[in-house]
């Protein structure tokens, strides 16, 4: 196709990406095909960050299906606040152990214990990773004093963590897996909780250099853990 | 429950009848002198299913028409009521002639 003739939002629907992948396949051509150029490009990145906030909301099959994303949604905000907790410990100092036993209740609440058999058959690759990379680190083979080797393992060590941890969402948040009301509703509150205390800890007594950016980061999970809960409460049981 | 303007446009749009995306864009745009972007449009569309305000029907080529549900209705009517009121207030505080 010529430049000429080439639709003038065309170059635009690569900005399609950024919304969750329900919305893209619900919607399909339909969106993309009115996307007409860059004075879209401010609406679009708008509306898809709203969007990723309100996960209950994505175009579904049934009742069942939102709760089920509701709860993964869930989890994966206790995970992804755990991650970035332990990553503040290592690097800032930053210690929380009450935020984090809520974050760990939540987690509990929030998990279907029915389909652990599966989630323990996807955990073995990033184990296995956590492993080596402890062999590695505590082996004669690494030099202590080279500076890049042991960077490189640090850094794998903490991908290797998210990788876990995106390991236990994708399995957990399977379909058909059924997410109890009361258990929802509970985990979320936990997330909100534990997330809010993380936040003020970090924004309060650590508000240079990570810890704010870290601070932040509990806000954002916090408020998207509401909004999910509010949303609970608008959708109809069907 | 709150709804907000992209919502209530949509709503309002799909008052008189089906109408599918594009269709409820020109409708608004001629309600209000501006269409929505595709983000809102779409969101809005993709808040009030899962409400169950509105309901796709079945699909004309890539289009993909909706209509007011009962639930959809009551709700915009509720809007709507509660608007007026707050525009007939404001009109008559400011001295102004009703629209």
């Amino acid at each position: 196709m010529s430049v000429g003739s080439e639709r003038p939002g065309s170059r635009f629907s690569a900005l399609a990406r950024l919304y969750p992948r329900a919305f893209r396949e619900y919607w399909g051509e339909e969106f993309t095909g009115a996307i007409r150029g860059c004075r879209d490009a401010p609406d679009l990145v708008r509306e898809a960050v709203r969007l990723w906030a309100h996960p209950a909301l994505w175009p579904a099959d049934d009742a069942a299906q939102r709760r089920n994303r509701a709860r993964t949604a869930g989890l994966a905000l206790a995970v992804v606040s755990g991650w970035v907790m332990a990553l503040l410990t290592e690097f800032d100092g930053v210690r929380s152990p009450a935020a984090l036993l809520v974050l760990v209740v939540a987690a509990a609440l929030l998990t279907p214990w029915r389909d652990l058999n599966r989630l323990v058959r996807r955990l073995i690759r990033p184990a296995l990773a956590a492993a080596t990379i402890v062999v590695l680190a505590n082996g004669t083979s690494l030099d202590r004093h080279d500076q890049p080797a042991a960077a490189l393992v640090v850094v794998a060590w903490w991908a290797t963590l998210a990788w876990a941890g995106v390991t236990v969402v994708q399995g957990l948040g399977a379909p058909g897996a059924r997410a109890p009301a009361g258990r929802l509703t509970g985990g979320l509150v936990a997330v909100a909780v534990g997330g809010a205390a993380l936040a003020a800890d970090a924004l309060v007594h650590h508000r240079d250099g990570p810890g704010l950016a870290g601070g932040v980061a509990f806000a954002v999970l916090t408020v998207i853990a509401l909004t999910t809960l509010t949303d609970l409460r608008l959708l109809p049981v069907r | 429950v709150p709804v907000n303007d992209a919502q209530t446009l949509v709503l309002c749009a799909l008052a008189e009848g089906p109408l599918h995306g594009y269709a409820i864009n020109a409708a608004i745009e001629e309600l209000t002198g501006e269409r929505l972007g595709p983000g809102s449009l779409y969101g809005a569309l993709t808040r009030l299913e899962a409400k169950d305000w509105i309901e796709p029907l079945d699909e004309h080529g890539r289009q993909r028409p909706f209509r007011l549900t009962a639930a959809g209705r009551t709700e915009l009517t509720a809007q709507l009521r509660s608007m007026a009121r707050v525009a007939t207030v404001g009109l008559r505080s400011l001295g102004a002639e009703p629209a």
